[in-house]
């Protein structure tokens, strides 16, 4: 009771800070460019804006919307669920929570795909195969770092191994640059979004937002785990490091260009896959 | 007329050519409909590039249309004309496609805009819109130019749908019109449509309302971007002309007010293509760069941009040394940051990846289609008016011109890159040497009917003004802008190429567009387009 109740106020305060992290990336970069940039708080402007605007159903009618609220309420539950990893990492075993939060992170990359290619868009539709691409690289690579991570024990070069790998996957879900080719405004005009307006759209960058949130409150989790610290310890902690990890994935993002569709998979098989026959490794080797 | 242009002309009167007038370095001939296959043939075998070529109703002085083949010779710096006369009610002349392909679009165009029927090819509208009546050609002389014809609706045929980039560009955000057809991400084939709003500017300065002397302002308004190139070239037309004999100060200030154009052009592309490759630190730091060069162009100018001191015989501001000092410094701040927003982008992982391989036009294809600038020299082509057709204070200046023969995007960003900084220097060694002296002739005078070619290497690459003189105003001014000849080479750089390479490969060209007022709406249920036109206005121009 005790914990579902702080999984609740980690899901509140998460749900109102990722727009303000996202704000706090827009300055950083707005720096980087020598811009003044827009307020901190400008996400959240944008999302109310966004959700006073008149409610403009695509060409998919229901099943869009379903897809889009389906996507939002899954990376919610995701969240919550998140905060329940350093006690199940602690007692060892992979709870139902870890299982459920895998899950809830596959179905909302699955329903933005769905969501895409049902479109009667061809920029919708290319965007959506590119998300599917990026899902294949990625994402078996994070779950499976995740339950090494989860289940590993104490051996640090197994540890350090599978945070290398979630590290770098987690950084490609959030779907920045150089990974953000599903989107990519000057080559498909917002490709998986661009059928999406009004408060459709705040649902879609609220999703975005909190997939950043996610992706930053992982590694934080994973670091603090790798660490040594557990329970509570692990979970305060992670929650501190969320800021810092989200800063070090926009300062990427800031620095680097964009990646092409044939060449983001065989970067990243190329670089994860050795990180997870290393990892697989270590692990059969037994303590 | 030196020994190689003696041998050229005499081996264009042997295939038939009748030699009409020789003056400087422009060869004129007449030529009849069936020698001109053969003749065109003999220039482009020659190593002639075709600069451009123009339909002209000539009937109020000639009693004919005529068509202009205008052929450069650039290593002898000689530019070659063909007239090819034709009568009235036998309007015709046979392509010249298969031999020079580069003469598919302004074959086109005469056919649209002067009537003259054009044999053995393939034809179709490509300037004029699809409700423009079909025997009604604006630039005969018999066509007023604030005559409004009735629309004529044709419904199009249905065509297959492929991936629509435009009408407006998601990068440059422009009005042109890319149907790409793709098999996954890969680009298979391209259709091209422009001149969305094709603005009559040739026809305008034909009109009564303008003469010799307002033209050079509407010339500027022809590109947002580089429109002091266009001035420069009518004006330089006008002069050569009527030989007017430029005071060299003048010529020096044009010079000068040419790079600091280049500079911002270059630049702002610079920003375009690393935006284009996400690497949004590149676009804000270029732009920031180039604002430098901006306040200093409205320093010397007067104008941020549409510089507006271009005048027949001169110019119409001088450059004190409080202005020559600020330059200097201005292109000291603009080095200095350029060198290292240069040495960064380009080591960025995704713009080397992206860049190199990609987008590639092979020289073969750069030179059958006689592309200029830029695209042309980083496909192996050494061209530039500058060198080859040395004009204003060009001859005072040591500069190289880069050049590369990979034929990619990687190559284009790096004869830009390299431009830039050629582009400085020419600029420090004309204020080195500039003279002293007046900056505009006194009093001129343009004798009728007298043609010439002009060029100025744009930054986008060759800009080509053909000019006959009229009585106080110009009885046909010919406009060739750069973009115009190389946006036909964009097909052969997008085919087999991925689709997000498309973007990068459309701006690698460094296309300039002008304002739409149409668009074209997809039915995708049915599989059909229609082209509409929006009333109301035009929406304001992004440049």
């Amino acid at each position: 009771m005790l914990h579902s109740l702080l999984a609740l106020a980690v899901l509140l305060a998460g749900v109102f800070l990722a727009p303000i992290y996202d704000g706090l990336e827009r300055k950083l970069r707005a720096a980087v460019h020598t811009r003044i940039g827009p307020p901190v708080l400008q996400t959240w402007y944008d999302l109310v804006k966004l959700f006073s605007k008149e409610l403009i159903v695509p060409e998919g009618g229901s099943w869009c919307v379903l897809s889009v609220v389906l996507e939002l309420v899954a990376l919610v539950a995701s969240v919550a669920l998140l905060s329940y990893v350093p006690l199940t990492v602690s007692s060892g075993t992979v709870g139902a929570e870890v299982v459920a939060f895998i899950v809830l992170l596959t179905v909302a990359t699955a329903l933005t795909i769905a969501r895409a290619v049902s479109q009667n868009n061809v920029y919708s539709v290319v965007g959506g195969f590119r998300e599917f691409t990026l899902a294949l690289s990625s994402e078996p690579f994070l779950i499976f770092s995740y339950l090494a991570i989860a289940t590993g024990g104490e051996r640090f070069v197994l540890k350090l191994s599978s945070l290398l790998i979630l590290a770098i996957s987690a950084y490609v879900v959030s779907g920045r640059i150089p990974y953000d080719i599903a989107e990519a405004e000057p080559e498909l005009s917002a490709g998986v979004n661009i059928e999406l307006a009004g408060p459709l759209l705040g649902i879609a960058t609220m999703s975005t937002v909190l997939k950043r949130l996610l992706a930053a409150e992982l590694t934080a989790m994973a670091l603090a785990l790798v660490a040594g610290f557990e329970g509570y310890q692990a979970l305060a902690l992670a929650l501190a490091l969320t800021p810092a990890v989200w800063v070090v994935h926009a300062l990427v993002s800031i620095l680097l260009g964009r990646t092409r569709v044939d060449i983001a998979p065989k970067t990243l098989l190329l670089t994860l896959f050795p990180l997870c026959v290393v990892t697989i490794t270590i692990y059969g080797l037994g303590p | 007329m030196t020994d190689p242009v003696f041998k050229v002309v005499e081996e264009l009167k042997g295939l038939g050519g009748v030699v009409e007038e020789i003056k400087d370095r422009e060869v004129y001939l007449a030529v009849g409909r069936d020698k001109l296959k053969s003749l065109a043939k003999a220039l482009y075998s020659a190593g002639a590039y075709l600069k451009t070529c123009a339909g002209i109703d000539e009937r109020q002085v000639q009693g004919v249309f005529s068509i202009y083949h205008i052929f450069g010779l650039d290593e002898l710096g000689v530019d070659v004309v063909l007239r090819v006369p034709v009568a009235e009610e036998d309007a015709w002349v046979p392509t010249i496609v298969p031999e020079v392909p580069a003469a598919d679009w302004c074959e086109l165009e005469a056919r649209d805009m002067v009537g003259i029927e054009i044999t053995g090819r393939p034809v179709k509208r490509l300037v004029l819109p699809e409700d423009w009546p079909e025997e009604v050609h604006p630039l005969r002389k018999d066509f007023d130019y604030s005559t409004r014809p009735p629309r004529e609706f044709r419904s199009e045929v249905a065509e297959e749908v492929g991936v629509p980039l435009g009408p407006y560009h998601p990068a440059l955000h422009e009005p042109e019109y890319f149907e790409l057809y793709v098999d996954g991400e890969k680009v298979v084939d391209v259709a091209y449509r422009g001149f969305h709003v094709h603005r009559g500017i040739e026809k305008l300065a034909e009109s009564p309302r303008f003469t010799y002397k307002q033209v050079p302002f509407l010339a500027e308004r022809i590109c947002g971007i580089c429109g002091f190139v266009h001035s420069s070239c009518y004006v330089m037309a006008v002069e050569k002309a009527a030989r007017i004999e430029v005071p060299e100060r003048a010529e020096f200030i044009r010079s000068i007010v040419l790079e600091v154009e280049r500079l911002h052009s270059h630049l702002l592309w610079l920003g375009v293509a690393a935006h284009l490759l996400g690497y949004d630190v590149g676009f804000m730091h270029a732009w920031r760069i180039r604002e430098h060069t901006m306040v200093l162009a409205e320093y010397l100018t007067g104008s941020r941009k549409t510089y507006g001191i271009n005048i027949i015989g001169g110019v119409r501001k001088d450059l004190n040394v409080d202005k020559l000092d600020k330059t200097l410094k201005t292109l000291a701040i603009v080095r200095e940051g350029f060198v290292k927003l240069a040495e960064v982008m380009l080591s960025v992982p995704q713009i080397r990846f992206r860049a190199s391989g990609t987008g590639i036009l092979s020289r073969s294809e750069a030179r059958a289609l006689s592309v200029v600038g830029p695209v042309a020299r980083a496909s192996g082509l050494y061209r530039d008016v500058r060198k080859d057709y040395p004009y204003f204070a060009y001859r005072e200046a040591s500069f190289k011109v880069p050049l590369y023969t990979e034929g990619d995007n990687l190559a284009r960003l790096l004869v830009r890159v390299e431009e830039i900084l050629e582009s400085i220097e020419i600029i420090r060694q004309l204020i080195d040497r500039l003279p002293g002296g007046p900056i505009a002739v006194e009093s001129w005078d343009v004798p009728p009917y007298r043609r010439t070619v002009a060029a100025i290497e744009a930054p986008r690459g060759e800009d080509v003004h053909f000019l006959i003189t009229g009585v106080g105003k110009p009885y046909r001014w010919r406009v060739r802008a750069p973009t115009y000849q190389n946006i036909p080479a964009l097909r052969a750089m997008l085919r087999g190429a991925p689709l997000a390479d498309a973007p990068l490969t459309i701006a690698s060209i460094d296309p300039c567009f002008s304002c739409t007022d149409r668009v074209v709406v997809y039915d995708m249920r049915a599989g059909s387009r229609r082209v509409l036109r929006i009333s109301g206005g035009v929406p304001p121009c992004p440049l």
